[in-house]
């Protein structure tokens, strides 16, 4: 009895050509010698990374050794930059003007002793004047003796 | 004794001085059976060398981390098939690939299958052999395309004759009814 043709038996398989030998041996050859050249770049790129790596750690520890952190920040020269064209006269009348915007901390802390010497003993302002200035103003003379020790 | 692949397994790993000649040799007796591989997924001879480039550099990297649990082309086999897919998807996204030659030719004398061109049917029969297990395609593959003999195939995939009888009449089973399916709709 004949067997039944499947589907498969009436499908025909195409030879394929394929490349010579030599084709597969010169890729096998730059493939090896590529990927080699490839991984000692790699080391190479490693061992530079962590020179790199130590060196910087080393610096930074002698950043942070040497470093004097006690000194005023950059911060507080930008602050005192903001002000580097506004005269004297002009800062002691703004701050006479807006004299209720300011606590008194804010006040006392850029007296320091030079200043208090220099500026702050009110040489030509007799002390009936203060007397009765703070009385106008209800300056609270406790709250001033104990911040600012002027009297 | 070793065989000589694992030889040449070794040889490669250690990456002496016979780590280039033993990869050549390896890459000499697997290179055509991956190439026609890789052809009858991409069918583009130009994309074929590239997926064979890539595969070959994929073997180089890996080769240390081969496990023996499948046999040495199974394991190539794989990174054929899977690299072969991958490129497939990438070039078909950027352009409309051109088919070099086609894989198989219709016999006419069937009915569903004299009215379909070459290209048509075998794009099911790629779809059919996919959806098998690995080893049932690999010996598909190996038998149905390039009609190879059952002692050489159990030599490369290390697995009985008996065993590989089995699996090509399964494997044609499923084809066969795979197609049938599709063909009928």
């Amino acid at each position: 009895m004949k067997k039944e043709k499947d589907i498969l038996d009436h499908l025909q398989p195409e030879k394929i050509r394929t490349p010579s030998e030599s084709y597969f041996k010169t890729l096998a050859k730059k493939v090896s010698i590529e990927e080699r050249h490839s991984a000692f770049e790699n080391r190479r790129f490693i061992k530079i990374t962590g020179f790199a790596l130590a060196a910087a750690a080393v610096l930074f520890m002698a950043f942070v050794l040497f470093n004097d952190f006690s000194k005023p920040t950059k911060e507080l020269k930008v602050e005192k930059d903001l002000f580097y064209d506004v005269n004297d006269e002009e800062i002691y009348a703004y701050v006479d003007e807006h004299i209720d915007d300011f606590t008194i901390d804010e006040l006392s802390i850029p007296l320091s002793d030079e200043t208090m010497e220099e500026d702050f003993y009110f040489t030509d302002i007799s002390q009936d004047e203060i007397i009765s200035y703070i009385e106008a103003e209800n300056i609270d003379l406790d709250e001033l003796e104990d911040e600012l020790l002027i009297f | 004794m070793k065989s000589e692949e694992i030889i040449w397994v070794e040889q490669i790993v250690s990456g002496g001085t016979d780590a280039e000649k033993a990869f050549q040799a390896l890459s000499v007796k697997y290179g055509p059976r991956m190439y026609t591989q890789i052809f009858r997924i991409v069918q583009n001879e130009a994309i074929a060398k590239d997926v064979l480039q890539n595969v070959f550099i994929k073997i180089w990297k890996n080769l240390s981390s081969y496990k023996r649990e499948s046999s040495l082309y199974t394991w190539m086999y794989r990174i054929a098939h899977n690299e072969a897919l991958t490129m497939l998807a990438s070039e078909s996204k950027r352009k409309h690939l051109p088919i070099d030659n086609s894989i198989i030719q219709i016999i006419p004398g069937n009915q569903a299958l004299d009215s379909l061109e070459g290209e048509q049917v075998y794009q099911l029969l790629r779809e059919a052999i996919d959806s098998l297990p690995e080893k049932q395609a690999i010996v598909f593959e190996l038998k149905y395309f390039e009609n190879q003999k059952y002692g050489e195939i159990a030599q490369l995939t290390g697995t009985s004759e008996g065993a590989l009888k089995a699996s090509y009449h399964i494997a044609k089973q499923k084809i066969t009814t795979f197609l049938k399916a599709k063909l009928n709709h």
